[in-house]
This record gives C-alpha cells, sequence and structure tokens, in this order.
C-alpha cells in the first residue's frame, strides 16, 4: 500500500471493518494479509514426498542459504570441474514458479545464474517449466551473469540475494568462509531469495552457515535416464529421518525427477550402493 | 518532429539533399571491414525475408556487375557471385543509423530532415519495403550563409560550393558514400542529388523557373518522385525525361496520369509548396557548479554530486524524461588540472533519487583529488520519456498489481547496479536460434539486445541434449568397438572411463547453407554414454572421425 495512504481515513475505516474489500467480502483489509502471509511461504519442493515431508517447510525454503557439493566432477585432480547439479536446481526452481503461480496468480521474479560453470542450456530450462512463450516460465525469468573475478562474483551474489525482486540465485564459489557463508545467509534473509552456493566437494568439511547443504553424486543407472544420490549433510531445525536418496530424472515432455522404482526401497538400494563399493 | 510549411517564408532558399542510396550497404561493409581487415573485400549482398524466401534488397557495385539486382532471391544471387558476403537486412536499424547521422549534421543547419518518403514508411513500418533511394537527408541551409562564411574564412559571396566541399569531405572520411545537390526547391534538390551525373551539384543562388527547369529537364522522370507504375506509363507512349514532360499540358498529364504527377512537377519547379518532417534538435540537460573554494572531503563530493543529480533531475522531470546514461566530470584545482570523468549507462531509466544514489555514491568514493575539485558538471545525455502509470487506490493482498509495479521497479533497481557494476556485456539472457547444430540453436546475448535474429522460442526443439554444453566441444581420445556402436572407453581431461552403457547414433548433418568452403561431409553423430561412475555424457564423432565431448548430465 501506499504510504501516504496508511493513515488515511479509509484504510482506518478498513482497519475497523467498516469498509470491506469488494473481492472478498466478509474479510477485512488487515486479515487478508495476514491470511496470505500466513499460508504462503516460498519454498522450492522436490515434488517428491519422500524428500519434502524430510525438509522443513516441504521443500528447499527461500531467504536462507543452501550449499550444494558438486561431487560429480570430471578429470583428475589437475582440472577444477565441480559441476554444479543444474537438472536438480533447474527443476527445484521450476517447481517455485509453479508453486508461486498457483497461489499468488503471477511470478515476476528473476532467477539469477552467476558463473559461466551455472549456466544451464536454455532447452533444460525450457522443460523444466512451463511454455518457453509465457513470459513467467523458468527461462523467461531466468538471467545468465558472468561476473570477471571471483570478487565480483561473491558481491554479485550478495546484491543478488539482497533484492526482492530475485527468487532464487545459484552461484559457484571456491573457498568460502563461515564470516562470508553468514554474510550471504543474512543478505537472503533480508532479500527472501532462496541462495543455491555451489561449492567444491572437498569444503564439505568446513562451517558453515548454510540452512541446509547437500552432497549430489552421480550414481550408475540401470535405465537409460541419469541418477543421482542425494545427501543430506545438514538441516538446521528439524533432524531429518532419512538423509539419502537416490533420485532419477525423466525427459518426456517435462523434466521431471523421481524415486527410480527398482530402489524405491532406499534402505536396500543403499545396501546395494555398500555392496557395489 | 513537425512539419514546416517551406512557402511560407519569402526568400529564396537553398536546400541542400544528400542522397545515401548505399546507407545500408556502407554499414555493413564497414563491420565486414573491421571484422577482416586483412581479407581482400568482397562484394556485399543484404538480404531479408520475403513471402517464405530469401530475397536480395541491396547490392554493391561489384555484385550488380556480376548480374545481382535487388529482389533477385539469394539462392540466384549467390550463384551469380558466389564469394559474396551476405548480411542482415534490417530496415529499422538503418533509419536509427540514419536519424543518427542527421543529428551529426545539425552542425552544418539547424533544420535537418529525413526524406518524406522514409520517414513514411518508417510511420507505416515498412521500412524494409522503402526504395533504395529514399534513403536521403535534406538540409535547409537558408540563412546559413553567413555564418558558414565567417565559419570557413571564406572570400566568396556564397561559401555553398566551399561548404558542399566540406560535407562531402566529411562523408567520404566516414566512409559513407553520398552524393549532394542544393537547389531552391525540395523536389529539384532530390533530384539531382539522385540523378545528377555529378556527385555534387549546386544551383544556389537566384534561379527563375525557367532555369531551373532547364536543370532538370535531361534527368529520368524516376527523379520525380513518382511511384514506377506511373513512370512505366509514361515509358510507354514514350517519355523519359523531365524535359518532355514539361513540355506538354498539365491539363492532360492530370487527366491521364493522375494529380501526383503534376503535384510532383510542380513541387520541383517550386509552384507547390513542400513539406519536410525537420528533425527536433534537444539541448541537453546540463548542470555545472564552481566552488568558491576547492573541495577534498569525500562527503563533500558526496553532497554537490547529489546535488547536481537533484538539479538534473528536476529538470529532466519538466521535460517529463528519465536519465538513461550520467555524465559526471570533476575539474581540479591547483597546476594539474586533474580532470575525472565518470559515464554511468543504466540499463533501464529511472528517477529514483535513492536508486541514483546508491550507485552514483560508491563511484564517488574513488575519486580522489590531490588539490581539490573546482567544479563538478553533471549531465544526462541520453534519457527516455517517463510513461506515468495509474497506481490502484487498494491493495489485495500479494500478486496486486502495485507489487508487482513495486517488484518491477526492485529487478531495474537490481539490474542497474549488477549494470553499472560488472558491464552491459556480461548480463545476459538466452535466446533460441534458427539452427539444428546444438551449439548454434541457441545464444546467450547481452540483456538490452533487441531479439532481432533470435526468437525466445525455439523453432525446432531438440530433445535430449544435455543440460549443460561445453563452451566448445572438446576432442577426447575413445575406443569404438563397431562404427555405429558408442565407444567403450574414452580419455577426457586426462582421466579414462570405462563406458557401460551407451545410446545412439542420432545424426546432425552439418549446415552447408553457411559455408562458404566446398562441401565437406561433416555430419555428426552423437551418442549418450555412461561411464563406470554412473555419469553420462554427450559425445560425438564427426566426419573425420574424430570423437569430442559436448555436453554433461549434471
Amino acid at each position: 500500500m501506499n504510504s501516504s495512504l496508511t493513515n488515511s481515513p479509509l484504510t482506518t475505516c478498513l482497519k475497523d471493518g467498516r469498509v470491506w474489500v469488494a473481492e472478498s467480502p466478509g474479510i477485512t483489509l488487515p486479515q487478508v494479509k495476514e491470511s496470505y502471509s500466513a499460508n504462503f511461504t516460498e519454498r522450492a519442493p522436490f515434488k517428491i514426498s519422500a524428500i519434502d515431508n524430510e525438509l522443513q517447510g516441504g521443500g528447499i525454503q527461500c531467504g536462507q542459504l543452501h550449499e550444494w557439493f558438486g561431487a560429480t566432477a570430471w578429470g583428475t585432480s589437475s582440472w577444477d570441474t565441480s559441476r554444479p547439479p543444474l537438472t536438480i536446481l533447474a527443476s527445484l526452481f521450476g517447481n517455485l514458479i509453479s508453486n508461486c503461480t498457483e497461489e499468488r496468480k503471477g511470478f515476476s521474479k528473476v532467477i539469477l545464474w552467476i558463473g559461466k560453470e551455472c549456466w544451464p542450456s536454455p532447452y533444460l530450462l525450457a522443460q523444466c517449466h512451463g511454455s518457453a512463450l509465457f513470459h513467467n516460465s523458468l527461462l523467461q525469468s531466468s538471467l545468465f551473469i558472468d561476473p570477471a573475478g571471483s570478487e565480483s562474483r561473491k558481491w554479485c551474489f550478495e546484491t543478488a540475494l539482497r533484492s526482492p525482486a530475485v527468487a532464487a540465485a545459484v552461484c559457484y564459489l571456491k573457498g568460502v568462509n563461515l564470516t562470508l557463508s553468514r554474510r550471504f545467509a543474512i543478505a537472503a534473509k533480508m532479500g527472501g531469495a532462496l541462495g543455491a552456493l555451489i561449492r567444491p566437494e572437498k569444503e564439505s568439511g568446513l562451517a558453515s552457515a548454510a540452512a541446509t547443504r547437500w552432497i549430489v553424486r552421480s550414481v550408475r543407472s540401470p535405465t537409460p535416464h541419469p541418477r543421482w544420490e542425494l545427501n543430506l549433510l545438514k538441516q538446521k531445525g528439524k533432524q531429518p529421518n532419512r538423509a539419502s536418496w537416490i533420485i532419477e530424472s525423466h525427459e518426456e515432455q517435462k523434466i521431471s525427477l523421481h524415486i527410480p522404482s527398482d530402489v524405491a526401497d532406499q534402505s536396500r538400494a543403499e545396501e546395494k550402493i555398500k555392496k557395489s563399493a | 518532429m513537425w512539419p514546416i510549411n517551406l512557402a511560407q517564408r519569402r526568400r529564396l532558399k537553398s536546400l541542400l539533399n544528400t542522397s545515401l542510396e548505399a546507407h545500408s550497404l556502407s554499414g555493413e561493409m564497414r563491420n565486414l571491414n573491421e571484422a577482416r581487415r586483412k581479407e581482400v573485400l568482397r562484394p556485399v549482398l543484404l538480404a531479408a525475408k520475403a513471402a517464405n524466401q530469401i530475397v536480395v534488397k541491396r547490392c554493391c557495385t561489384r555484385s550488380r556487375i556480376a548480374g545481382v539486382r535487388p529482389d533477385m532471391t539469394l539462392a540466384l544471387a549467390k550463384a551469380l557471385v558466389p564469394e559474396a558476403h551476405v548480411g542482415l537486412f534490417d530496415g529499422t536499424q538503418d533509419f536509427n543509423a540514419l536519424k543518427k547521422l542527421a543529428s551529426k549534421l545539425l552542425f552544418f543547419s539547424p533544420l535537418v530532415a529525413i526524406d518524406t518518403e522514409l520517414w513514411l514508411a518508417k510511420r507505416q513500418s515498412t521500412l524494409n519495403e522503402a526504395s533504395p533511394l529514399s534513403y536521403g537527408l535534406l538540409l535547409d541551409l537558408t540563412g546559413t550563409e553567413k555564418l558558414h562564411k565567417m565559419r570557413l574564412h571564406s572570400a566568396q559571396e556564397d561559401p555553398s560550393e566551399e561548404l558542399l566541399e566540406e560535407i562531402a569531405l566529411k562523408f567520404s572520411a566516414a566512409s559513407i558514400e553520398a552524393r549532394l545537390a542544393v537547389a531552391p526547391t525540395i523536389g529539384a534538390a532530390w533530384a539531382l542529388s539522385r540523378f545528377s551525373r555529378q556527385k555534387i551539384t549546386s544551383l544556389s543562388g537566384s534561379l527563375s523557373k525557367s532555369e531551373l527547369s532547364d536543370a532538370l529537364e535531361h534527368l529520368p522522370v524516376q527523379a520525380l518522385r513518382i511511384p514506377d507504375e506511373i513512370s512505366l506509363a509514361l515509358a510507354k507512349i514514350g517519355i523519359t525525361a523531365i524535359g518532355q514532360l514539361l513540355k506538354l499540358s498539365k491539363k492532360s498529364l492530370g487527366l491521364r496520369f493522375g494529380i501526383q504527377l503534376v503535384r510532383r512537377i510542380d513541387q520541383a519547379l517550386g509552384s507547390v509548396s513542400e513539406n519536410a518532417y525537420y528533425l527536433k534538435p534537444q539541448k541537453k540537460v546540463i548542470h555545472r557548479q564552481e566552488f568558491d573554494t576547492p573541495i577534498t572531503k569525500q562527503e563533500q563530493l558526496q553532497s554537490v554530486t547529489l546535488k547536481a543529480l537533484q538539479n538534473v533531475l528536476g529538470k529532466l522531470a519538466e521535460r517529463d524524461e528519465k536519465p538513461l546514461t550520467i555524465y559526471i566530470r570533476f575539474d581540479g584545482f591547483g597546476v594539474e588540472r586533474q580532470v575525472i570523468e565518470r559515464e554511468i549507462s543504466l540499463l533501464s531509466a529511472t528517477r529514483e533519487i535513492k536508486q541514483l544514489q546508491s550507485i552514483i555514491s560508491p563511484i564517488i568514493e574513488k575519486v580522489r583529488f590531490r588539490e581539490g575539485a573546482r567544479s563538478v558538471t553533471l549531465l544526462a545525455p541520453q534519457t527516455q520519456m517517463t510513461r506515468d502509470k495509474q497506481v490502484p487506490f487498494i491493495q489485495n493482498g500479494p500478486g496486486s498489481s502495485e507489487e508487482f509495479s513495486e517488484l518491477e521497479e526492485k529487478r531495474n533497481e537490481l539490474l542497474n547496479n549488477l549494470t553499472v557494476r560488472l558491464g552491459k556485456k556480461r548480463l545476459k539472457k538466452a535466446v533460441f536460434n534458427n539452427s539444428y547444430l546444438p551449439e548454434r540453436s541457441f545464444s546467450y546475448v547481452p540483456i538490452d539486445q533487441s531479439d532481432k535474429n533470435g526468437a525466445s522460442v525455439p523453432l525446432v526443439f531438440l530433445k535430449n541434449q544435455a543440460p549443460y554444453l561445453l563452451e566448445t566441444p572438446e576432442p577426447i581420445q575413445a575406443i569404438a568397438m563397431l562404427p555405429d556402436k558408442p565407444p567403450s572407453w574414452i580419455k577426457w581431461r586426462d582421466e579414462k572411463l570405462f563406458v557401460v552403457r551407451g545410446f545412439g547414433p542420432s545424426r546432425i548433418s552439418d549446415e552447408w547453407w553457411r559455408s562458404t568452403l566446398p562441401r565437406q561431409d561433416d555430419a555428426r553423430d552423437y551418442f549418450r554414454i555412461q561411464d563406470q561412475n554412473g555419469r553420462w555424457l554427450w559425445v560425438f564423432r564427426n566426419g573425420t572421425m574424430q570423437w569430442f565431448v559436448h555436453g554433461l548430465w549434471i
């Protein structure tokens, strides 16, 4: 609401319940606002109930920093090739947008992909959410940023998280210490964006202020679809019963994540993995 | 821009018309020259899509000699000049370039106009169909003689010839092919600039109607700016030159060929007035403040910049404009006369002082003066018109239009912040291109670039592509047991991978129409393979049996 209107007689009337908003009869303005904010928490669910039930708020929450350790690396140690789990992130953000559009009629925020390592192919984005035609699809909301140097990248990530116009920001950074991760976490809390910080796997032992920490590894699949082992290393506020899942991405009309049927009983899958290791 | 009736002024006019027929071509040639300086210059064709086929819109002299004509299909033209460079013809872009050029010519005269035909084509958005003859600029030199005489230190009474030479020199220095003509009427100047044998024609001075018709009589009838149908109809009865037309009675001409022909003759000879759409030169908003004593302190610099900014924004608000680019200049004090200049170009124009301040103050923080600053100058070289929106009266919870406009504002703020710090080129969006080759089928383009070639919707949706493509395919070593089977072993980035599963091949053939070289069989066979650790890669083998990694499933 316009600040000049806040204390106007009309607002007072609305607060007192003497004037009602025409669209929602019986509910006065402050109630409308409260009901929205109570029901609505922006989150990016996996849309896999086995995982979402274990997560606080039923998904990856906005306004927090989440760390992803890109373990899907190629090449020997001389190559620095930790890769961000782009398929998982893109489908999470797709779910975030569809959640928003279902609950709030519209989505006009942006999603930032910072650093060339984190630029997914537009085909992936178009397949993850919405038709590319609509302005609020994942592809149309995406912005690709290529900062020069790591200092510039850090600044960019922090600025993005601090802005209320950003729904989610992905950034690949090396050598993030506790102080810096706390800064990112505070920025995300201020702006309400979902911060996805991609880090090399070897840094998974370092302390950080992230709300959740994930490690993603490729696993062999008997099907023609790629499979990953998803490990939840840490979650603030809620201790999960299970912290390891195997998920598969299907690419028919749309890309969607599933728990494959042959490993639906995850405990057996874990045994299998242990045996094969 | 607004039309000015020239006939209202009684003085004899001197109008300069420049023909820039090759305007579109010279732009392309300049780009080409810069890109490939070492290469021998090739003939240039500009093509555009028309009625489901690609046709040549402009061609250079060399290709014209080879037989290429406008509106010929590109395939035929390429058969005539196989070595030609083909560029995309974009009428709007050319029009904008012409407008820019016109604003530069304001140096010579305060009245500069773009050709009326072209201006009308722009209004009806039919720029791509506009004839190359209509590319031209009109300068009203009436009354500027004295000024130019003083400026050029000319001994002659009428300095128009020296002026013409100067303008011609300026054009050739900018490698723009231009033909110039000065005449007392717009029509005559147009005709002489397009059809005169000389590159520069001057008909200034007091000319009677008969002298003017003498100058025009040898020119073809097309020089009267008449449609092709009329000139064809005239040719049928054997009339090709203006001189022949002038001998006939106007009444019969009007009855047979329509009033347009008669009006054009009258306009060329000055019997009827003619309007031109003159550009409106606009003053730039500038604020300059000098200080009595030099200022050195950071807070003082910040506060004077803020004041200057407020002043400029206030002046712009009176004109319903908001700044897109802000230029700040500090002049230093003392012997060194240190000058510090900063230009801030925003992605979206804004007049929110807080937002601008948050962008400018980190820049001012880095400004250091040894002996203090003497003055500050702030101006907005580029501006945008403001379009005020009605603010909704009552907010109906989140998702209302007010929140959206607020979000939009915040988004613009973020983008401006990122642009100023990182530069426009580092902010990209993804567009799809018309191609089958995976790396060509999409591209990341600067965010402020209009979707000229790319579209936000793919023309061909390439399925089963890897979600992450390497910038360029990386060569690998591979062993494949059978020619059309996926490899069983590969070595990429010093790591040996054993392939446990593989799918393919799916063949993508090379786009032969793009290459100028003789056709090579460069089809690619793509395979999707899984290594011993479960990682999926997208590899391909090209026509020369070399293997590459192109994408990853991550």
